[in-house]
């Protein structure tokens, strides 16, 4: 073992030009290596860098030993699945995740679901994976919001929960704080907005989910509310009620005013605190809003367009998922446009108020920066109202001026998009 | 010992009998080593029978680079971006068998931010491929009987619904 240094120099010398030049010829010559005889933890982390999609399509059909690491529950607990695809040309992404999950036996402890998650696959889920410890959903429009109650009880050890352009309301935030004690990171980040309706309404629902934060989630270590309505009084019902706060992210929060005290009491307070005029480069989803701030009470504002130039209509009849509330969906392709549309039943209570309407044209306004700005699709909005039974191409008028006390008096309003994909 | 000076060089021999020095705070991303440090087996060459010196080389390029830190604040932002591009170049190897070299050397040496990389590299190599073509590219035989290849292809019917 000992070496002397005579030894050891001329070693040096051969080191120094082995680190310098691999011998990339004599690679070559090297025999090929039998990839089976890797311990099979180390090709089980391989195959799950592959990704759920390729392993169920492709690396579990190669052979019986990559097939069998594929089958070990071990090896789906923590499932990740994107959603890149081109809408038309995509994989079953629901059905394949339910299978995914189904493998995991109960063990699922982290799942990601970007941009094609559903109540009925979050259902899923949530009967099978009673030890999710992590939850994370992208692009989620509407069809949960206001559910999450029934799902999040079935995870009881939930440490964090990631919300990105995904809504939640005060009471899904009341049945996370009842139903998961060990909730300690919470996100609900979105793209910003500002509002011109300033009435009693808007400023109860704008701070209504801080509260609710503050009052229920009192163990939380890390918030993240990038972009929220809150003002100072959402703020301080944070501070005064998760006493355990170390982040706090108010990123985009444009109603929060840190330069009086209640800057000085974030401070003081949070270990790591970010300001609403912070960088949001390193943040995932959320993409930063130059535009004209979102204006439904006064002039019709930049992104109304009154242009009669569309390429075709949102048929009323043939959407299928139509829902009175906030039924959004890509519902056509038509050569290189696509349609979307989403439509308003004015016979339900929902929309006795212009502050429904103006909630959802916000969730409109996310949909369409998530086109622009996620998937690079030009959109331009056209709106157009009418009542049903009238509908049609020549009877309707577009909004001349669309104020809240039109929308009141309209019975169904229609929003037309017309989108271009580059 | 007079481990406290940060010029102390350890002795790594590989499986084909080279050796190889480096400082011991390089040395020490090894989990491996650092075990063998730890518990004072290290006066002498560190034998490491499951490593050529090709490979072997390779990885204390990757441990080298690694190890450098920078100075401020402003430094740091682009050693991080240095060591992106660093980690891009070192895992595009003309061979499979590198690859799968270093996967057991980083795995061995318990080395973990390479055996991440090297990992993600040969999953990216995998992902666009077919069935067949993975057998090919790794040298894999189909060892599927017929009756098990038709339980596979029934369990997936939903992907082509």
């Amino acid at each position: 073992m000992p070496s002397t240094s005579k030894s050891n120099r001329r070693r040096k010398a051969k080191k120094s030009k082995f680190v310098g030049k691999p011998k990339q010829r004599w690679q070559v010559k090297q025999p090929t290596r039998n990839w089976l005889e890797l311990p099979s933890d180390i090709m089980a982390n391989i195959l799950y860098r592959v990704g759920v999609y390729e392993i169920l399509e492709n690396a579990q059909k190669v052979c019986t030993t990559w097939r069998k690491i594929c089958k070990d529950p071990a090896m789906w607990r923590v499932i990740s699945m994107d959603n890149h695809g081109d809408p038309c040309t995509r994989p079953p992404l629901r059905d394949m995740c339910k299978h995914a999950v189904d493998r995991s036996q109960g063990q699922l402890l982290d799942l990601t679901i970007i941009d094609f998650v559903d109540y009925e696959l979050l259902e899923y889920v949530a009967e099978r994976s009673c030890q999710l410890k992590r939850l994370e959903i992208i692009y989620c429009f509407g069809e949960i919001c206001g559910s999450w109650g029934d799902v999040l009880k079935k995870f009881p050890l939930l440490e964090e929960l990631s919300l990105y352009t995904t809504e939640i309301s005060e009471e899904d935030i009341e049945a996370a704080g009842r139903y998961c004690p060990l909730l300690k990171t919470l996100r609900v980040n979105q793209n910003a907005f500002r509002f011109n309706i300033e009435d009693d309404e808007f400023v109860t629902w704008q701070n209504a989910m801080a509260i609710a934060i503050g009052k229920t989630l009192p163990a939380l270590r890390h918030l993240e509310l990038i972009g929220n309505t809150m003002s100072n009084v959402g703020l301080k019902a944070i501070l005064d009620g998760c006493c355990h706060l170390e982040t706090l992210d108010l990123r985009r929060c444009l109603y929060i005013d840190l330069k009086g005290d209640m800057g000085k009491e974030s401070v003081k307070q949070i270990k790591n605190l970010k300001f609403p005029d912070d960088s949001l480069e390193d943040c995932p989803h959320i993409h930063e809003n130059d535009d004209e701030p979102c204006d439904v009470s006064s002039d019709s504002g930049s992104y109304l367009d009154d242009s009669d130039d569309y390429h075709g209509y949102f048929d009323y009849d043939d959407y299928e998922d139509y829902d009175d509330y906030t039924a959004l969906a890509v519902s056509a392709e038509r050569k290189n446009n696509l349609l979307f549309g989403f439509g308003y039943d004015t016979q339900t209570s929902y929309f006795s108020s212009p502050f429904i309407v103006f909630k959802l044209l916000y969730t409109l306004k996310v949909l369409v920066w998530d086109l622009q700005y996620v998937h690079g699709i030009q959109v331009h909005l056209v709106f157009r109202y009418s009542t049903l039974a009238s509908w049609s191409e020549t009877t309707y008028e577009p909004f001349a001026k669309p104020g809240c006390e039109n929308f009141i008096a309209v019975l169904t309003f229609i929003i037309l998009a017309e989108v271009d994909v580059f | 010992m007079s481990s406290s000076s940060s010029s102390k060089m350890i002795e790594l021999r590989s499986s084909d009998g080279e050796t190889f020095h480096v400082e011991e705070t390089v040395v020490l991303q090894s989990e491996t080593i650092k075990q063998m440090i730890d518990d004072d087996c290290a006066n002498a060459a560190i034998p490491l029978p499951n490593v050529t010196s090709m490979t072997l080389a390779k990885v204390i390029e990757y441990i080298k680079k690694h190890a450098e830190k920078p100075k401020d604040d402003d430094d740091k932002k682009v050693a991080e971006e240095d060591l992106k591009k660093f980690d891009a170049e070192f895992v595009k190897v003309d061979q499979e068998s590198m690859l799968f070299d270093l996967v057991r050397a980083a795995n061995y040496l318990n080395i973990k931010s390479l055996l991440d990389l090297t990992c993600q590299a040969v999953a990216d190599s995998i992902k666009d491929l077919s069935v067949e073509e993975v057998r090919k590219k790794f040298n894999i035989q189909n060892d599927f009987t017929p009756e098990e290849e038709a339980k596979v292809r029934k369990e997936n019917a939903w992907a082509f619904d």
